[in-house]
């Protein structure tokens, strides 16, 4: 390589500052693919002010309210018929008091923990480790289903607005997650406005709709979409003309109320996101994240409470196709039919459902990341990618999701079921961890901040118990058992990694400085005299070994006979070759059998060299069987056996031995023993004791 | 019975010891009188067989010398030959009968510039 070989490259790339380091196929595609790679001091660069904020973390928890008045319309049309309506918005209001105590409670976390980890990491701090695994793994499961319920949302409105894409759903559903995976890979953190424009178009629709919808109300303007049909929908032994509070009384129940307050809980999901990502606000954090907490508090609320009463006068119908959704029918009738701004609605509906799945996509990562950098899930997750995001999480969740939207069909009242628990359960135990930190800390307001954590805990808890037992039968209790399973398995992977690294470092600092045994053994590992053979040879003659041989399996008798005449024509000294039985024609056997036959007085250690070729193009290597890789597999469970690759690029003259420099003994015999200089190693060792 | 005897009579249930269990012994004929290389006596005399499990060749710059590893299933033994590049029939796989005196080495059981009757 001279130095005009060296082209001037680009910064940050290897390749072009060394032509011989060829990047592999695969590495070029990623690039092509995802952009060049990042480099880590770029990472957490951008801060964002309060809209660009609101904008990324509260699409989660906005979107909600795209199908939270459908969820409890869908429960409680099944109970009490038309009296529905008439509860929908007192549910309503019971949930949104919930979701005024967990933002109050949630403004004290930010507060108190404005580092990056949001329950999780309040959990760790306040109850310990095993508690911490039950508040992540449980936020971890509404994660994936955010992204799997948020998705099929999504689908759902794009279909009410193309009915023909209908038969098409779950196809749309799961390559509305690969897109948004791949966008996240490609690392779309720096891309804030283009979370800005459909959360703020979403919005703005959503209080249009709630606006024109009200003042429609008022002046008796809005009427109902499917007049009459509604009308016959009573319970059984209902007598016509009884009003919601008789409802409770006749078909609906406690129970049927508390159901539908549990579905309609998906609402608050989302909530915590704020929380989990203060490290990205502007200085100061904490100060900023409220404000932004507060906000997304409020829109919801407005959204969430505005539709639910227009819901009360519209009569929108949940279908059991999922299609046209609730808010689309709502939508409908506010603008007076399917037109431009109906359309508008819908769109704005699919963006911020699909951009709510985009939350989860850097939550679920970060929060994996957390639990693996505690030794409690595969260290694979701690490991950023080529664009800085934690590659592997994504592509955990993505996996996850998809195989849940498959499996149900993309169907938002299938999954809603599963939903919720786990976000609660998170709530519940990072809240009560936040009134114990209160309890403990004692700084400037604990009492209110008692006040506030402790009824955040409650409600949460009284919640997580509401959805438990009314959800239980609908699929909850996939839920309920799988989170423990995982807990369980967590816990089992981190006693692994725990006495891993126990053993790993236990005197390693002795171990180190341990003395060296006392023989050392080299074996090259020969199949013919070929030039990959030569170029391991060669590299052989440059160790100084207390001895060096050739070792070759015999699989062929006739192979093994042409070699053993070339070998004894070959001008070496000091490199005897042993020709080992292998009747069972398993080289890496033989060899590791070899190679045993030294380590095992304990005293040797062994370096095998493999010439190893190197194939220019992928499918070269499929021409060959892959022996080498099968010899240092073989030899990786022997102590004391190190193995060394001897690589030989086919197609490629730097990598032969250079015959013009170092004339070398191949087939030259004649100048054989002063071109070799070292001293006969193997003397016969026959002598009698 | 003799310690020959004894090593043949071993040598014939010896199908489970050693690293190549699987195979059978090559020698299975009484006149023989080998010893069994797991418990030979060293240092005087003795007769050995088994089957040539590895064979050990210099090129030509080394010094001439031809190594073989026999193995009866009791265990192994080194064969040297000084001054000799390659013998014929001295090949992987073949049975020997080998007579000479064991030594023992740090690297095992050896016998050096033995009798030897290929089988």
């Amino acid at each position: 390589m001279t130095a005009t070989d060296i082209e001037p490259g680009t910064p940050g790339s290897v390749t072009e500052v060394f032509p011989g380091l060829a990047e592999p196929l695969s590495y070029r595609a990623k690039r092509r693919l995802l952009g060049p790679a990042l480099t880590t001091d770029q990472l957490e660069h951008e801060r964002l002010g309060i809209p660009t904020a609101v904008a990324v973390f509260s699409s989660d928890c906005i979107s909600s309210s795209a199908y939270a008045t459908e969820e409890i319309l869908r429960t409680l049309l099944k109970i009490v018929g038309l009296f529905a309506f008439s509860l929908v918005v007192p549910i309503s209001i019971a949930i949104l008091v919930v979701l005024f105590f967990l933002i109050m409670s949630y403004r004290e976390t930010i507060k108190e923990y404005p580092t990056a980890g949001g329950a999780y990491m309040v959990t760790r701090d306040n109850f310990g480790l095993l508690p911490a695994q039950v508040a992540g793994v449980s936020l971890l499961t509404d994660y994936i289903l955010t992204v799997s319920v948020s998705v099929s949302a999504g689908s759902a409105a794009l279909v009410s607005l193309v009915p023909s894409l209908g038969p098409y759903t779950v196809a749309l559903s799961v390559a509305f997650i690969a897109l948004i995976a791949a966008g996240n890979l490609k690392g779309v953190k720096e891309s804030g406005v283009a979370f800005a424009i459909p959360t703020y178009f979403f919005i703005a629709l959503g209080f249009v709709v709630v606006g024109l919808g009200i003042w429609k109300m008022s002046n008796g303007n809005l009427h109902q979409i499917y007049p009459g049909v509604t009308k016959g929908i009573w319970p059984k032994g209902v007598e016509h003309g009884i009003g919601a509070k008789d409802a409770l009384f006749y078909g609906a129940g406690i129970y049927g109320v508390l159901h539908a307050f549990a579905s309609g809980g998906a609402a608050v999901t989302g909530v915590e996101a704020i929380s989990n990502g203060v490290t990205a606000f502007r200085k100061p954090e904490w100060v900023n994240a409220r404000k932004a907490l507060m906000i997304m508090g409020s829109t919801l609320a407005v959204l969430f409470l505005g539709l639910s009463i227009l819901a009360t006068r519209v009569h929108p119908l949940p279908f059991a196709e999922g299609t046209p959704t609730v808010i689309s029918q709502i939508g409908q009738s506010v603008f007076g039919g399917r037109n431009f701004m109906y359309g508008a609605l819908q769109i704005g509906t699919f963006l911020i459902l699909v951009l709510a799945a985009n939350t989860s996509f850097a939550d679920f990562p970060r929060l994996a990341s957390f639990h693996a950098g505690d030794n409690f899930m595969p260290k694979q997750l701690t490991k950023r990618g080529h664009r800085l995001v934690f590659s592997n999480g994504i592509l955990a969740l993505t996996v996850a999701s998809s195989i849940l939207v498959v499996a149900t069909g993309a169907k938002v009242d299938t999954l809603i079921p599963l939903y919720a628990i786990g976000v609660f359960t998170s709530f519940t135990l990072s809240q009560a961890g936040m009134a114990k930190h209160h309890t403990t800390k004692k700084e400037k307001g604990w009492r209110f901040g008692i006040f506030v954590n402790g009824t955040g805990a409650f409600l949460s808890f009284v919640v997580l118990v509401i959805i438990s037992i009314t959800k239980f039968t609908h699929g909850a209790w996939v839920i309920m058992l799988l989170v423990p399973l995982f807990v369980a398995l967590l816990v089992r992977l981190n006693r692994q990694y725990e006495s891993e690294a126990r053993e790993l470092e236990d005197e390693a600092r002795a171990a180190a400085a341990a003395p060296i045994l006392r023989r050392h053994v080299v074996l090259v590992a020969v199949d013919s005299l070929d030039n990959s053979a030569a170029r391991a040879i060669q590299y052989a003659r440059s160790l100084v070994p207390d001895e060096l041989r050739a070792v070759h399996a015999a699989v062929d008798a006739d192979v093994t006979q042409r070699l053993g005449n070339e070998w004894t024509r070959l001008g070496l000294s000091r490199l005897p070759l042993e020709l080992i039985e292998c009747s069972d024609r398993r080289v890496e056997r033989s060899l590791a059998q070899a190679v045993y036959r030294e380590v095992q007085q304990g005293e040797t250690e062994v370096t095998v060299l493999i010439p190893q070729r190197q194939y220019r193009r992928a499918w070269h290597a499929l021409l060959h069987d892959n022996t080498s890789k099968r010899i240092t597999a073989a030899l990786a469970g022997i102590p004391h056996a190190n193995v060394t690759i001897v690589p030989y690029h086919l197609g490629s003259k730097r990598s032969r031995p250079l015959l013009e420099s170092h004339p070398t003994k191949i087939d030259a015999p004649s100048d054989a023993t002063n071109g070799d200089d070292l001293t006969v190693e193997i003397t016969p060792e026959g002598k009698v004791h | 019975m003799s310690i020959f005897g004894r090593a043949v009579a071993r040598m014939r249930g010896a199908d489970d010891v050693g690293i190549w269990p699987d195979q059978e012994l090559p020698v299975d004929d009484p006149t023989l009188h080998c010893v069994a290389i797991g418990d030979a006596p060293l240092r005087i005399s003795v007769r050995a067989t088994g089957t040539i499990r590895s064979v050990l060749m210099q090129p030509q710059a080394g010094v001439p010398t031809l190594r073989a590893r026999i193995d009866d299933g009791t265990g192994e033994l080194t064969v040297t030959f000084l001054g000799r590049r390659q013998i014929g029939g001295i090949t992987i796989g073949r049975a020997i009968v080998v007579e000479g005196v064991i030594g023992e080495t740090r690297t095992g059981r050896q016998i050096l510039n033995p009798v030897y009757r290929l089988l």
